[in-house]
């Protein structure tokens, strides 16, 4: 359980934190404040479950997401989004140690594209590929028009 | 008399139905079928050679192959998309001038304005997403097919026979008119109650298409979840789940609770209508419980509608962005967030209807909760982008075009959520405004995004990238046109649904008309782009068309692609289809 719900994960968890935080905030608030007091003791039970119904559900798919998810990391090998399935494709740590390796230049320069958010990498090469295009050099009529 | 009538019919019905089965059992041998997507010909005595699926339009209405499957839903969404654009044509036209000097009846604007809703959203919206899903998501997780294939095919064809009754009033049928409930369908007005016209069995026509799409669209979610959950290949395992087959399994799960609620509603509407019943009359249930059941429905249903086309731009984005997707796990885990969120916001379409405060107040509560996972995806994909090695490129342009507009669209929608700013900006253009930047801004541009971008996947060939980035451009500035002068002008206190209008609001409709000029002449290009690059667009010449190995981005369904040409060329050794083109030096990964 501990093991599931490390550090890292519990950090991945802070994202359904917030809202169910602002949720909580808003039960604190309406406890407190309650300007509709002269109103039947129905419609605050109502008010009240309103708030903590979604409250409940997004607790508990966050700790059934989070276990199912931080779980499966910890148990089989884990790929970045649609490669699971490619032949010869490179486990997740693999990747991001060869850039961190990269990040301190102790490894050779065998993937240089690899997210490397350190380095200023930003360019916009939107024309790049404007000296072959497709619907110029090619003689099938689909680029006349 | 009238009952042997009746029974002939039936009779006749019956025999009717007997004959279709026949002739189906006759064309085709089911057995053949086998739901492998590609190399299971060997399988079975089909007597088709090679290939295991029978040729022409046969192939067509009995196909169980999801790719075919999810070309079908694409067509069809195709065609309801024209459909509905041509018909908000004419409410532009029809709105740059106060009065109703263009159509010539208000009547005939409120039928326009029922049908483009409930056709954008029903008839377009799901099934496009439907068709992504079902080409995309075995391929994706390493499915054969999905887990039930003929409820796959079922479910689509439901769907024709759903707009056509949708559509049913505009036919030239006898004393059927089109329905005028608006897209929410409104009791009492919609429950036939007053001295207008809506009483009419146009109205019943439509609910019932609205109730078959709903049936449709539960089949299919019922089965993305049991495909999602049982047919993964076994290196997919929860943490290796992509995001779009994420988004479609929270979009199913929605699907599921609120597709059935609104089928029951729409029986109690009928039932209202038809058998006297007082689910929804002032006596009995009241019009405000048709406003809660639908809006139980309809909030999720944004979601549903909106967390695909996230989800296919958490998973295009990246490619272009030379990177990979920033906090993959935030994106996923408030994926979850929103779906569940989702069914605790309904009533926040109904703060002006005077309901008790206290649930006012907390439906304001979750409202604003809501806003949150959605813009921690806006912040990754901005973070993604940023830094990155970007390469503007027609799906790029839409994905940024989606988070751009996602965010106007957004941040109208949080101000909606306060209860005092809804009060006042409520019913008006305002909020017209706000949601077309979802739907249009940001749903459909991630539509374009996943069109072009998986163009090569499915037909083999390219698209004309000029006219593709026409197509954008136009659309990106139609769409800021169009709808930001719709904000302006609910700020200025221009009520929606109406025909005419008072002279002091004609400029900025007349600017909104021109920027919907701009999206039909997008649309036209698209069009035309697609279809003619379809049949004789210059073919892509490597497995991998967007040069995703370079930056290792490459992803499953490209590998499947990769395999599918390798397989078709040793297959005809180089035989006719190949060699048409094969002669020609097109440096394919240079385009876009």
């Amino acid at each position: 359980m501990a093991e599931i719900f490390d550090r890292d994960t519990l950090l991945d968890l802070t994202v359904n934190v917030i809202p169910l935080g602002i949720i909580l905030f808003f039960v604190a608030a309406f406890v407190l404040m309650n300007p509709f007091g002269g109103l039947d003791f129905y419609g605050r039970v109502l008010q009240m479950g309103l708030l903590t119904f979604p409250f409940v559900a997004l607790a508990i798919l966050t700790y059934v997401s989070g276990k199912a998810i931080a779980g499966d990391e910890k148990r089989s090998a884990v790929f970045f989004q649609g490669q699971a399935t490619m032949e010869g494709a490179r486990e997740k740590h693999e990747v991001e140690e060869t850039i961190e390796a990269e990040a301190t230049g102790e490894a050779d320069v065998e993937d240089p594209d690899g997210g490397d958010a350190d380095e200023d990498e930003s360019e916009v090469d939107e024309d790049a590929d404007e000296e072959v295009d497709a619907d110029e050099d090619e003689e099938v009529d689909a680029d006349e028009t | 008399m009238e009952i042997t009538g009746q029974l002939l019919l039936t009779v006749l019905m019956g025999a009717f139905l007997l004959g279709v089965a026949a002739f189906l059992a006759r064309v085709e041998d089911w057995r053949s079928y086998t739901p492998l997507g590609a190399g299971g010909g060997a399988v079975g005595e089909s007597g088709y050679g090679h290939s295991e699926k029978p040729a022409g339009l046969i192939r067509w209405f009995t196909t169980v192959d999801h790719k075919d499957i999810g070309l079908l839903y694409g067509t069809y969404a195709t065609i309801a998309f024209v459909v509905g654009g041509l018909m908000v044509m004419l409410m532009r036209a029809e709105l740059t001038t106060p009065d109703t000097a263009v159509l010539g009846s208000a009547t005939f604007y409120n039928s326009l304005l029922t049908s483009h809703g409930i056709t954008m959203l029903f008839l377009f919206g799901t099934p496009i997403i439907a068709a992504f899903s079902n080409y995309l998501i075995p391929l994706v997780i390493g499915a054969d097919d999905m887990a039930f294939p003929r409820i796959n095919a079922i479910a689509f064809w439901l769907l024709p026979p759903a707009a056509l009754l949708i559509w049913a009033g505009f036919f030239p049928l006898p004393d059927v008119i089109p329905a005028q409930t608006a897209w929410t369908m409104y009791t009492p007005l919609s429950a036939g109650v007053g001295n207008g016209n809506q009483m009419n069995v146009g109205v019943d026509l439509m609910l019932l298409g609205l109730h078959l799409s709903g049936v449709s669209a539960t089949m299919g979610a019922i089965n993305f979840i049991a495909t999602i959950f049982t047919e993964r290949a076994e290196e997919v395992t929860w943490a290796n789940l992509d995001i779009f087959s994420w988004t479609i399994l929270t979009q199913s799960g929605l699907i599921l609770f609120a597709f059935p609620l609104l089928g029951s509603a729409l029986v109690m509407l009928l039932l209202d209508r038809n058998f006297a019943t007082t689910f929804f009359a002032v006596e009995g249930g009241g019009p405000i419980l048709w406003q809660h059941l639908f809006w139980f429905f309809g909030h999720p249903e944004v979601y549903i509608l909106v967390l695909p086309p996230m989800g296919i731009v958490s998973y295009v984005l990246p490619r272009f962005s030379g990177r990979k997707l920033f906090g993959f796990k935030f994106v996923v885990y408030s994926t979850l967030a929103i779906g569940v969120l989702s069914f605790g916001v309904w009533a926040h379409h109904m703060f002006a209807t005077g309901i008790d405060p206290r649930l006012r107040a907390s439906f304001m509560a979750v409202s604003l909760a809501i806003a949150i996972p959605s813009a921690v995806k806006t912040f990754n994909w901005i973070t993604t982008m940023w830094n990155g090695k970007l390469r503007l490129t027609t799906p790029m342009l839409f994905c940024i075009g989606f988070v751009s507009n996602f965010i106007i669209g957004g941040v109208t929608g949080v101000f909606l959520a306060s209860i005092p700013v809804d009060l006042v900006l409520h019913d008006t253009y305002y909020v017209v405004g706000h949601f077309h930047y979802i739907v249009m801004g940001a749903i459909t541009f991630a539509g374009m995004a996943g069109i072009y971008y998986w163009f090569p996947l499915v037909t083999g060939r390219w698209y004309q990238r000029r006219l593709a980035k026409a197509h954008f451009w136009l659309w990106m500035i139609g769409t800021n046109v169009t709808f930001f002068a719709m904000v302006l002008l609910g700020y200025g206190g221009m009520p929606r649904r109406y025909a005419t209008y008072l002279p002091q609001f004609a400029t900025l409709h007349q600017i909104a008309s021109l920027g919907a000029f701009m999206l039909l002449v997008g649309g036209i290009i698209w069009i035309y782009n697609v279809a003619v690059s379809w049949m004789e667009g210059p073919r892509v010449q490597s497995g991998d068309p967007w040069r995703l190995d370079e930056t290792d981005l490459n992803t499953a369904e490209w590998d499947w692609f990769k395999a599918k040409r390798e397989t078709s060329l040793a297959a005809t050794d180089g035989g006719e289809d190949v060699k048409a083109d094969g002669g020609q030096e097109i440096d394919d990964d240079t385009a876009e």
